[in-house]
């Protein structure tokens, strides 16, 4: 801020509108001058706080599935039957929709981005046909991808680059082996993350969700590949931001 | 400032007069120095009030991002297409066992920033690659038979650590796989596939920045199937009992075994206040 150089109303002078305009808005130390070109150390430490100004997000939303367990079986060999949005076994879906009905505009708005978090939890996967310790193959798997939608009537739009999967790993009857691990859970964790943005994404976002499939181990002649699921968590940030 | 202006309101009753009139603009003067507080702005009056509007704050004053990241160029797979070759994005990298950190190159970002804090994600899929094929790596044998290799667990795979790199330190706070090894084993990850994230808020200063998704892929440890070569601790024996499978021969054994790195992001957050 520009010092302000108000020169009192002396004796004799006069109090009218013109002696008071020069001394409000005549150069710059006047009270206009200065006033309008306030800088940062103008405020008083402490001065804006959180009831002047806003937060970093301009909503967030968060989801957790919980100790439920939820088991996706596929059965359909050689390829998994279809794509199944994550769920407890309520079923609620493992969705965040951060403010009801409100889609943000990603290429105009306040928000340029939204950063979503996804940590999933994959407690077994085995074969539901079979009885343990032979229910393992080791190509059977689990996929994983986050969808999001522009508005809460639109169509889900998978984010390509957020594809991520496991494999069972553990070859049939592993109890021949030492250490003898029939029965053995996975308890893969499943962490993803990504940026929702515009351009190559959408150009608006209201909800984002978690979608999953079953691979199915192609050396044997059929199957039911079963995903055992437990807890998940599912967050997004709407970031007040702009894009580089 | 300690008082609403003006300190003495000019009203119809009264007649303006000089010294009131300076001592209105003298204070306000001196307090406009330096003390503007709470009264002097109307609460709510960035977040949603008329006076100042909250889109008065510069989007870029809270949070900028760069994000690069790589993914599958061809429509998303259908269910009845979840093969390995048709789930791996176009641009995988494959890395070769090293005893060293490397940048997956094609990932990285670049820019300039002010002095500030970076909250840093990255997140990826990496794949082992598959050993003993006739025709090389699960890459090829994709391409050449169009089929998707086994990657059941063995004692072959790599192991794979991963972290963040700011302007090419790994930040050993964000590692993923273990610590550095010591001389006769290294650590990390060994499993077939591998969803893996992993963040960091760190500052840095005003400048230009590159922030990088770093990995590191060794050999898996000596062979101790057998037990430990009892005249040589640091050398195992293998299934057949037979001695001189050092750490040294297992690497190179292991030339040519490799990590794949599929779908990838790097996200980079500035926040800025």
């Amino acid at each position: 801020m520009a010092e302000i150089t108000y020169s009192p109303l002396g004796d004799g002078q006069a109090l009218d509108a013109a002696s008071l305009n020069d001394r409000f808005t005549v150069g710059g130390g006047s009270h206009q001058g200065a006033i309008n070109d306030l800088t940062t150390n103008a405020p008083a430490p402490g001065a804006l706080n959180a009831n002047h100004l806003p937060s970093m997000f301009i909503a967030q939303g968060q989801v957790n599935i919980g100790a439920a367990v939820h088991a996706y079986t596929f059965a359909a060999y050689p390829y998994p039957a279809t794509w199944a949005v994550l769920t407890d076994t309520t079923p609620a879906a493992l969705m965040v929709e951060p403010s009801a009905g409100v889609s943000y505009d990603l290429n105009a708005g306040e928000c340029k981005g939204v950063l979503v978090m996804a940590d999933l939890t994959v407690v077994l996967i085995s074969d539901a046909g079979v009885v343990a310790p032979d229910f393992y193959y080791g190509d059977d798997g689990a996929v994983f991808v986050i969808e999001v939608r522009e508005t809460g009537a639109g169509a889900w739009v998978p984010i390509k680059r957020t594809l991520r999967w496991v494999h069972s790993g553990i070859i049939p009857n592993p109890n021949a082996g030492s250490p003898n691990i029939s029965g053995k859970n996975h308890l893969y964790r499943v962490p993803i993350r990504a940026l929702i943005r515009h351009g190559g994404d959408v150009n608006a976002f209201n909800a984002v969700r978690v979608r999953i499939s079953v691979l199915s181990d192609s050396t044997r002649a059929a199957g039911s590949p079963t995903v055992t699921m437990r807890e998940c968590q599912l967050s997004a940030l709407v970031l007040r931001s702009g894009r580089s | 400032m300690s008082w609403r202006f003006p300190k003495f309101p000019i009203k119809t009753t009264r007649i303006p007069d000089s010294e009131d009139t300076n001592d209105n603009f003298i204070e306000s003067a001196e307090e406009l120095g330096g003390e503007l507080n709470e009264h002097n702005w109307a609460k709510k009056g960035i977040v949603g009030g008329s006076d100042i509007a909250r889109t008065d704050v510069s989007r870029d004053d809270v949070f900028l991002w760069h994000s690069i990241g790589d993914q599958r160029a061809a429509g998303f797979p259908a269910a009845s297409q979840l093969f390995m070759h048709s789930m791996m994005s176009d641009n995988a990298v494959t890395i070769s066992s090293a005893s060293s950190w490397v940048a997956v190159s094609d990932t990285q970002s670049t820019f300039t920033s002010p002095n500030t804090l970076l909250w840093i994600h990255v997140s990826l899929q990496a794949v082992q690659d598959r050993e003993g094929t006739a025709s090389g790596n699960w890459m090829r044998q994709v391409a050449a038979t169009g089929n998707w290799p086994a990657i059941r667990n063995n004692d072959t795979f790599s192991n794979l650590s991963v972290g963040i790199g700011v302007d090419g330190v790994v930040i050993p706070e964000s590692v993923v796989g273990g610590a550095e090894p010591d001389n006769d084993r290294n650590y990390g990850l060994q499993v077939g596939s591998m969803p893996i994230a992993t963040s960091v808020v760190i500052p840095v200063t005003a400048g230009q920045h590159t922030i990088s998704i770093m990995v590191r892929v060794g050999p898996r440890p000596p062979t101790i199937i057998g037990g430990r070569n009892a005249d040589n601790p640091r050398e195992g024996v293998d299934s057949a009992g037979a001695p001189g499978n050092d750490i040294r021969d297992r690497i190179s054994d292991w030339e040519g075994k490799a990590i794949v790195f599929g779908q990838r992001e790097v996200i980079v957050l500035e926040m800025r206040r």
